[in-house]
């Protein structure tokens, strides 16, 4: 039977278990697409990524970005796959409210056969860019449980 | 500067989520090093951990740099940063080292390496940043 790409990301995002720091940053799938390679999220940060400032730390900002541009970068491949990140570029470009919903957004740019281009964008509610990033990735198989 | 910070009360949320742990400083050098603890709670579908989190360390490391090199005068909040994944990480201990390339008044770049116990570089970030006074952030 041929794999069926749809429902299997469909189970993995929306109905299986969240990896732990898929679920730290209270990952929320809203929809994809597994042809164009997008994936659209929302996101909400506990407590804990508070920075000196009341903020969310660069490093939670840059947690959130790397799940949906990994998200990207793997639903674009033909099988179960994901996409260890090799290098990412984060832009901060206004502070990341703690306990509010974040909108994100990963994109596939290219797919090439030995390594993946992707982009992400972080959103408040009413629309503001918060953060953006680029990063370059490689394609890898894998079994998902 | 090294027991001033590690007896701080007052540490951010952040600091303690990571399990950090100042461990050396160079003041003149504007080099630090710290430990980390890193929870099971930041793997990721592998069981390593997650980039974005070996970004925090390292975030972790570089802002504090610039905190104790201006002699806790001047924060600065991060406007771009970039990180390179050599390896993976397990959850565990990891060790990072930020040092200060340049800290001028309108501008700051920094760089830190993340490393395993057993001196395995893991991943390094450059980053820039702008000196504030530390006031302005409570």
């Amino acid at each position: 039977m041929a794999f069926d790409k749809r429902a299997f990301w469909e189970h993995q995002l929306r109905h299986g278990t969240p990896p732990p720091a898929t679920a730290f940053v209270g990952f929320e799938l809203i929809a994809f697409d597994e042809n164009e390679g997008w994936v659209d999220a929302a996101f909400c940060l506990p407590e804990e990524a508070t920075n000196p400032g009341g903020d969310a730390q660069g490093g939670f900002i840059t947690a959130m970005l790397d799940e949906v541009m990994s998200i990207a970068g793997s639903i674009a491949q033909d099988g179960p796959a994901m996409s260890p990140t090799l290098q990412m570029t984060v832009s901060f470009l206004r502070p990341v409210p703690i306990g509010q919903r974040i909108l994100g957004r990963g994109e596939l740019v290219r797919r090439g056969r030995s390594a993946l281009f992707t982009q992400g964008f972080l959103r408040s509610e009413d629309g503001k860019l918060l953060a953006q990033a680029t990063a370059s990735c490689i394609p890898r198989a894998m079994d998902w449980k | 500067m090294l027991a001033r910070f590690q007896g701080s009360k007052k540490r951010p949320p952040c600091s303690d989520t990571l399990g950090m742990k100042l461990i050396e400083v160079e003041q003149d050098a504007m080099r630090i090093r710290m430990e980390f603890d890193v929870s099971p709670s930041f793997a990721n579908p592998t069981g390593a951990v997650q980039g974005g989190f070996i970004s925090a360390m390292l975030d972790e490391a570089m802002s504090t740099c610039v905190i104790i090199a201006s002699n806790v005068t001047m924060t600065a909040p991060t406007l771009e940063m970039k990180t390179s994944f050599l390896t993976r990480l397990m959850p565990g201990q990891a060790f990072v080292e930020a040092r200060i390339l340049r800290l001028g008044k309108s501008a700051a770049f920094m760089e830190a390496e993340c490393s395993t116990p057993d001196g395995k570089l893991v991943a390094k970030a450059t980053a820039t940043a702008i000196p504030m006074p530390f006031k302005r952030l409570g």
